[in-house]
C-alpha cells in the first residue's frame, strides 16, 4: 500500500528537507505551497497524513486544519502541524483545531519522519 | 550541506530579502488596511527567514531575522512602522544579501549587523544583546 502524505510548506527549503527525510523512510510524498492549493491538492490524492505549516501565505495552517475537518472525505485524515513558537497557546490552540501531533522547529527531520510513522501506525490501528 | 540544498537556500532567502524590502516600502501607505497588509507580508518574511535559518543551523542569520521580526510585531501591535525602525530592517537586509553570496564563509558581518541594529531600536524597545 502507498504510504501518502501531502506537505504544506510555503518554504522551498524547508520543503526539500522534509520531503527528503520523508522519502527516505518510505512515503510517498506531495508538496503545496500553500492553504488553498493544498486542500485542492488534498481532494485530489487523497493522503494519509498531512504535514503542515503553521505560517503560511494567505490560510494558515489553523483554517487549514479547520477545513479538513468539516471536509467528509478528509475528515479522517491524520494531520502534523509544524510551528516556530514553543508558545503553549499555539499547540493549545492547533490540537483543539483538530490537529493529531505538532513538532517545533527547528527539529531533526529523522524525528519527524518518526513521527509520520507512528501517525499511521494510529491510522493501521484505528482500522483494525 | 547538499549543494542543491544550500543553492535553494540562498535562492529563497534572497527572494525574501527582497520581498521584505518592498513591503518596508509599502509599509508607510496612508490606508491602515494596505499598511496592515504590508507588515503582515514583512513580519511573514523575516519569521520564515528565522525559522529556515536555524533549521539549517545558520544561527547568526538566524538571530538577526530573529531581532527583524521582533522589531516587526512590534510594529503591527502598534500599526504603524516608523521610519527609525525602517532604518536598522534595511541595513539588515543589506548584510543579508551580501552574506547570502557565500553563506558557508564567515558571518562576522552579520553579528556585528545584529550589534547595530540592537544599538539602533528606541531606546524603550532596546533589549540587551544575549
Amino acid at each position: 500500500m502507498t504510504r501518502k502524505v501531502l506537505l504544506i510548506e510555503d518554504s522551498p527549503t524547508m520543503a526539500f528537507v522534509i520531503k527528503e527525510a520523508l522519502v527516505a523512510s518510505g512515503f510517498s510524498v506531495t508538496v503545496a505551497d500553500n492553504g488553498a492549493h493544498a486542500l485542492m491538492t488534498a481532494r485530489k490524492v487523497l493522503p494519509n497524513v498531512i504535514v503542515l505549516n503553521k505560517m503560511l501565505p494567505g490560510l494558515d495552517g489553523y483554517e487549514v486544519t479547520r477545513q479538513l475537518r468539516e471536509d467528509p472525505v478528509l475528515s479522517a485524515v491524520r494531520i502534523m502541524m509544524l510551528t516556530e513558537s514553543g508558545r503553549k497557546e499555539d499547540v493549545v490552540r492547533g490540537i483543539k483545531g483538530g490537529a493529531d501531533d505538532y513538532m517545533l522547529k527547528p527539529f531533526e527531520p529523522e524525528e519527524l519522519a518518526q513521527r509520520v510513522e507512528r501517525l499511521f501506525r494510529r491510522i493501521s490501528t484505528s482500522t483494525l | 550541506m547538499e549543494p542543491k540544498l544550500l543553492e535553494i537556500y540562498q535562492s529563497e532567502m534572497r527572494m525574501r530579502v527582497e520581498r521584505l524590502r518592498a513591503a518596508l516600502a509599502r509599509a508607510g501607505a496612508r490606508d491602515p488596511k494596505s499598511r496592515a497588509e504590508s507588515l503582515y507580508d514583512a513580519h511573514l518574511q523575516a519569521h520564515t527567514i528565522k525559522g529556515t535559518s536555524q533549521q539549517l543551523k545558520f544561527e547568526a542569520a538566524a538571530e538577526l531575522a530573529a531581532a527583524m521580526t521582533d522589531s516587526l510585531v512590534r510594529a503591527r501591535e502598534s500599526g504603524e512602522l516608523t521610519v527609525a525602525a525602517t532604518r536598522p530592517i534595511e541595513r539588515a537586509c543589506n548584510a543579508m544579501l551580501a552574506w547570502l553570496d557565500n553563506p558557508m564563509g564567515s558571518s562576522r558581518n552579520l553579528t556585528i549587523a545584529l550589534a547595530t541594529f540592537a544599538l539602533d531600536q528606541p531606546s524603550t524597545t532596546r533589549r540587551p544583546l544575549v
